[in-house]
């Protein structure tokens, strides 16, 4: 491949100008962080898909509207993880309920809560956190967008989107936490986060 | 956002000083406490083992946190995505490809766009499922009739040939007939974060039937003066470039109506568009919203993908403008369409959008609920 790979504004231009391919090129690159960002958001598959169908064909028409003051892939996150909320906020979804309000459902061994089974922990307790606060603490902690731009993409204050990544990680701890026998001490856990295999997510 | 949980008071060894609860660590950390509570917190946490153990705890998650990675996307969602952007291209996009930047754009273009695939307005329409209180009987048949359909088919609402089925121009067509009208105000104002809930309420005792207001009659509207012709009288204007009608009288419109071309706007003459009353005041529309002015199909059309249900149509547009200072950059009275529509589950409220001119999925400027007296 003697070719240098073109840049995300490039393919994006290209789109505008008519070229039939760019724009899917350009979502194939960034599909799977988009996808990470809508799913964590909403929570289920299925909305993360209607979601991220919407926004990836709202960016594909107002592409000309794209004015090159922030990456693209700032501009597609501003997108998916609006319609992500929109569909949230248009359904009121519920956050899922910690496992204590359903007993049936088997808890996460404690003393698997360490190195990667952290992080799938951490992924099955974003579950319950309102998408407002999720979309926040993704955009924020996991793909390590700054404060400043997610306030811009949220269209709302910096202090909103501290607050909400506040209030997201201190749910995240206290889930984590109770999950954790050295932290806990002996404790029971007051909460309980659903098995991580539920949430249908792999690692890539 | 504030915490829904009490303060913290947790163990059996507590000495008489609060502990800090998670959340003030999280707060402590962000800058979010005020600053006496700052260094009381922090002296705290230099002599409570119990708060630092908490405070790892904290750590440790947002660690976690910036430990993950992207996730695959699935199979069939990668597919699906391919193939709406593929129809999406197929069907060309006028607004991308065909108008020459700066051109009036075609004010069909956005019902061409959807009936390819389904806007924000259906997919939310599917799980919201009631329609707006201003909706006729024929409108409720319609929904029902469309969530029929996509239930039938388990789901797969996205397969392209039932998106035709579902489109929006044809649910428009069954739904929305001449009992349901938009009725556009313009009052010159300003709306703000604050002011929203207040000015909303107003704004719908305001509206009043066209029929028995005054001041309809002196303020014809280009393009709807016949009801059943404004989707092709406004699409036919923006798309033979006569984009300049936006605060002409209404004068010509019915013979500018009646020599319109066919040809030029094939989807809009075949789909009726819902009515369009009369503007209610003389205040003027910001040139950024002329378009949605001049066209009830481009109005229409941006209203739908943000209406709560399938097929509602707003009970009231104000062409007005929008500021807040504390977003990032700050926005200062941009052009906005202020869309109120009946809040499908609470009679006593209403669902606010305010959206910019662009009105895709970025232009959201805010979204609120408002009550309503009545």
């Amino acid at each position: 491949m003697s070719d240098v790979p073109l840049g995300d504004a490039d393919l994006l231009a290209r789109h505008v100008d008519g070229d039939p391919d760019a724009f899917a090129e350009l979502v194939r690159r960034h599909r799977d962080r988009l996808w990470a960002v809508a799913l964590r958001t909403l929570h289920n598959q299925d909305d993360a898909a209607d979601a991220l169908q919407d926004a990836l064909l709202s960016a594909y028409r107002g592409a000309a509207g794209f004015r090159g003051g922030s990456a693209v892939t700032t501009w597609l996150h501003r997108i998916v993880v609006n319609a992500c909320l929109d569909l949230a906020r248009r359904r009121s979804v519920r956050p899922t309920q910690p496992l204590h309000d359903n007993p049936d459902s088997a808890p996460t061994a404690p003393d698997a809560i360490a190195g990667r089974e952290t992080s799938l922990a951490v992924t099955a307790a974003l579950r319950t956190l309102p998408a407002e606060q999720a979309a926040a603490v993704v955009l924020v902690d996991v793909e390590g967008f700054s404060v400043n731009e997610v306030a811009e993409m949220l269209n709302v204050p910096t202090g909103t989107v501290k607050s909400r990544c506040a209030r997201a990680r201190a749910r995240l701890a206290d889930q984590l936490r109770d999950l954790d026998p050295r932290r806990s001490g002996n404790e029971p856990p007051a909460q309980r986060v659903q098995s991580p295999a539920q949430y249908g997510e792999e690692h890539a | 956002m504030s915490s829904d949980r009490p303060p913290f008071h947790e163990g059996p060894a507590d000495t008489g000083q609060d502990h800090l609860s998670m959340d003030e660590i999280a707060d402590l950390d962000e800058g979010l406490l005020a600053p006496e509570r700052t260094s009381a917190a922090r002296a705290h946490l230099q002599r409570c083992d119990e708060c630092s153990a908490r405070a790892r705890a904290l750590a440790d998650t947002t660690a976690a946190l910036r430990g993950l990675g992207p996730i695959s996307m699935p199979t069939d969602v990668a597919q699906r995505l391919e193939t709406a952007i593929a129809a999406e291209s197929e069907a060309g996009s006028p607004r991308l490809h065909a108008v020459p930047s700066g051109a009036p754009e075609p004010a069909i273009a956005r019902g061409q766009a959807t009936t390819v695939v389904p806007d924000l307005g259906e997919v939310r329409a599917r799980r919201t499922g009631r329609p707006s209180l201003a909706a006729s009987a024929a409108a409720v048949v319609a929904i029902l009739a469309i969530s029929a359909i996509v239930i039938g088919h388990g789901g797969g609402h996205h397969n392209p040939s039932l998106q035709g089925a579902n489109a929006p121009g044809q649910t428009l067509n069954g739904a929305v007939g001449a009992s349901q009208s938009v009725r556009p105000v313009s009052t010159g104002r300003t709306y703000t974060p604050t002011n929203l809930a207040s000015l909303v309420p107003g704004l719908l005792e305001q509206q009043t039937p066209a029929s028995g207001g005054s001041t309809a009659a002196g303020l014809p509207v280009p393009g709807a003066s016949s009801p059943d012709r404004v989707g092709a009288a406004g699409a036919g204007t923006a798309a033979s470039g006569a984009g300049t009608t936006s605060a002409g009288t209404g004068a010509a419109t019915n013979k500018h109506n009646g020599t319109q071309p066919s040809g030029s706007a094939p989807t809009a003459a075949a789909v009726p568009r819902t009515q369009f009353a009369p503007l209610t005041t003389s205040a003027t529309v910001p040139s950024a919203l002329a378009r949605y002015r001049t066209s009830g199909a481009a109005l229409i059309d941006c209203a739908q993908r943000f209406a709560p249900t399938l097929g509602a149509v707003p009970e009231v547009v104000d062409f007005g403008r929008w500021t807040n200072k504390t977003a990032s950059p700050p926005i200062r009275h941009e052009p906005a369409l202020i869309l109120v529509f009946a809040d499908p589950v609470n009679s006593g409220a209403v669902d606010v959008d305010v959206v910019a001119a662009g009105c895709d999925n970025a232009s959201l400027l805010t979204y609120k609920q408002v009550s309503v007296p009545g």
